[in-house]
């Protein structure tokens, strides 16, 4: 009997398989795929601006182009840059933004010329549906007819989020599976990393947190078994401590927040939920309901102890990204976060563009936390007058990381300057103090990505620095590169450099110095 | 309120040693559970397929009904010298609904080796090549009727 029992805890394990679809059933999908296909080549007809939602060319790209204007000195570097980028195969078009195989671009900089190379992701995943030349296995928002039987979520892990550089490597980050390493010269793929025996192909979710002392923080989250891990890795890659919290019903939680002493997290009301499947979900983001009457949770977890947090409840909200985050005194601590008010963005914009339409959602705007952690108790304001102007992509210098901190870098729309797109068409740099905003509104042809802020090493953090960012330019087709001197935003590009192509609109990217 | 909780970072199921497997059965390669002779009236083909590698041993477990399933024991459990690119065994049992559940334990340490969640990274399988729409499969995914025979060939991952 022990004998049979232990054979039976063993094959118990299965029981933990991540949650995936297992795209065994017949859908729509491919169907569907086909008409959004038709839908979205149509309105591309008449709506320029959508070429920044077509795939990349399947081969990559490789081009070296003039700089224009004055390229600093002492900037030298690559900037790296990851995003959902084949959003087709076959005709048969993803349903969601964030389902397409992730491509790896690389700008090197540093004179008169910029070498750019782009390269897609060679996850086991598109290496499986190159070969079928069909879609096999479920992507976040689309699962194809007739799949592949499936080992865990690396089998659909398309590494399409962001990139970290770290410990001497790179790596192409998903947000539910393995981070896949990526050759930092020419961008092919290495294959999914395995940083250690007991955490092979536990998730490691697409914004670690690099702390002062070099090591890095990241967490990963199992929403079947509503299980989110912590991670933290040394300086050199080493897995230095691990931790999972149980925590029952869970979200997809997408970044954190690093101070001095916490990690925090905050867990929105958009809860995993394995009764919608019963009721006709087809896809991990329809696993997901909306519970507004929900409290949101912020985690606090002591570094020292990550089996060791404090839980503080928020209005229901949704937060994709923080900005810095510090230790506001002993039992206070203090960040910036992108709020919105619930998460349509997801059910709305980021299929419309799919399908070549407008998606109406809730925007998010900047907001200030603030945790009393002896009182157990969080208060949160916007930081803009009456919220009007929503912004995303916070980036600030990281020489505060995890200190007090004055300026945040930030996509931004204002209602006062409509364009045709309704994308982001600012780039903000928001003084968090006295509320002074310097603007740079980008030409009404052009839909600004993500920006950086790169500290210039000769002088002190949040008084040098540069502000660095792609945009893809929908009259002339093209994605230019643009340099700002950070605290002249509102000046315009010092220096820029046009591609003789557009690449898809991305997520994230990392600044590596020379 | 403030509140703290604690969660054991090892507090998961941890895998447990095939040991006492191997050494209980070194000379059995199919322990059936009691059942009467008379009621094993039918026979069950079990294929597993897909085996990468012939080192280590195949450990397969018949369970009948969901309650086995569901980890209430098994009707049988066979350790199988693995080789390539299958394997199959072929039991009396009584006619029923089963599922099958098999592993592959690649380097004979007998465990069934999981990361730090509990999930599996040596190769497994069930009936049906079941997988589970969400999470892991289920009774339903993974169940067949045997009436006088039935063959269950399954695709390890």
């Amino acid at each position: 009997m022990t004998s049979r029992r232990t054979v039976l805890k063993q094959l118990s394990a299965l029981s933990l398989l991540p949650a995936a679809a297992a795209a065994r059933e017949p859908s729509v999908a491919t169907t569907a795929g086909t008409q959004r296909q038709r839908a979205f080549a149509n309105a591309l007809a008449e709506q320029p601006w959508l070429g920044g939602y077509r795939s990349a060319a399947p081969s990559g790209y490789d081009s070296e182009v003039t700089v224009q204007g004055r390229w600093p000195e002492a900037l030298q570097g690559v900037l790296y840059r990851n995003g959902p980028a084949l959003h087709e195969l076959q005709q048969d078009r993803y349903r969601h933004w964030f389902d397409g195989d992730g491509m790896l671009q690389s700008f090197a900089l540093g004179g008169a010329a910029l070498r750019h190379r782009g390269r897609v992701i060679e996850t086991p995943k598109l290496l499986a549906e190159r070969a079928a030349q069909r879609r096999l296995f479920p992507a976040f928002d689309t699962t194809p007819a007739g799949g592949a039987p499936m080992n865990g979520a690396d089998d659909m892990n398309p590494a399409n989020i962001s990139v970290l550089a770290h410990h001497d490597r790179l790596y192409a980050l998903w947000e539910a599976g393995s981070a896949v390493e990526m050759n930092p010269d020419d961008l092919s793929t290495i294959g999914l990393r395995r940083f250690s025996e007991a955490t092979e192909g536990v998730p490691f979710a697409a914004h670690p947190r690099l702390d002062r002392d070099g090591s890095l923080w990241n967490f990963g989250y199992l929403s079947s078994a509503g299980a989110l891990v912590l991670w933290h890795l040394d300086r050199a890659g080493k897995v230095a401590d691990t931790s999972v919290l149980r925590l029952g019903a869970m979200s997809m939680p997408h970044d954190m927040v690093l101070t001095e002493r916490y990690l925090v997290l905050l867990i929105p009301p958009y809860l995993y939920d394995t009764a919608l499947a019963d009721q006709g979900a087809q896809t991990f983001l329809e696993m997901h309901r909306w519970q507004p009457e929900e409290a949101t949770r912020a985690l606090v977890i002591d570094k020292n102890d990550l089996s060791n947090f404090q839980t503080i409840e928020l209005p229901a909200q949704w937060v994709f990204h923080f900005g810095n985050g510090y230790d506001d005194g002993k039992d206070r601590l203090r960040f910036h976060g992108m709020r919105a008010p619930e998460p349509s963005i997801l059910t709305g914009e980021f299929r419309a563009v799919m399908r070549g339409d407008h998606g109406a959602s809730a925007p998010a705007t900047l907001y200030e936390y603030t945790l009393d952690l002896k009182r157990g108790i969080g208060s949160e304001s916007p930081l803009f007058a009456n919220g009007a102007v929503s912004a995303e992509f916070p980036s600030f210098d990281p020489r505060q990381r995890s200190l007090r901190y004055e300026q945040l870098v930030m996509l931004s729309a204002d209602p006062r300057h409509p364009t045709p797109h309704g994308q982001f068409s600012q780039v903000r740099r928001s003084h968090l103090g006295t509320g002074a905003q310097d603007v740079f509104n980008y030409p009404i042809s052009q839909i600004p990505e993500e920006h950086l802020y790169v500290p210039d090493p000769a002088r002190r953090a949040e008084q040098g620095g540069w502000i660095i960012g792609t945009a893809y330019d929908f009259t002339a087709d093209r994605t230019v590169l643009n340099l700002f001197a950070a605290e002249q935003l509102s000046d315009g590009p010092i220096a820029s450099a046009t591609l003789p192509y557009a690449t898809p609109l991305g997520l994230h990217g990392t600044f590596v110095p020379a | 309120m403030l509140t703290t909780h604690r969660s054991h970072p090892h507090a998961l199921p941890a895998a447990c040693a095939l040991a006492a497997l191997f050494a209980g059965l070194l000379s059995i390669a199919v322990h059936a559970q009691a059942e009467p002779a008379a009621a094993s009236s039918a026979t069950l083909t079990i294929t597993v397929t897909g085996i990468e590698s012939a080192e280590g041993i195949i450990a397969v477990e018949v369970l009948r009904g969901e309650a086995q399933f569901k980890g209430e024991g098994s009707t049988a459990s066979m350790l199988l010298p693995a080789a390539t690119p299958a394997v199959t065994v072929q039991l009396p049992l009584p006619a029923g609904e089963y599922a099958v559940r098999v592993m592959h334990d690649e380097d004979s340490n007998g465990e069934l080796k999981t990361n730090m969640l509990g999930m599996p990274t040596e190769p497994w399988g069930m009936s049906n090549d079941a997988t589970g729409k969400f999470g892991p499969p289920k009774w339903d995914d993974a169940r067949f009727a045997l009436e006088d025979s039935a063959t269950q060939t399954i695709t390890l991952r």
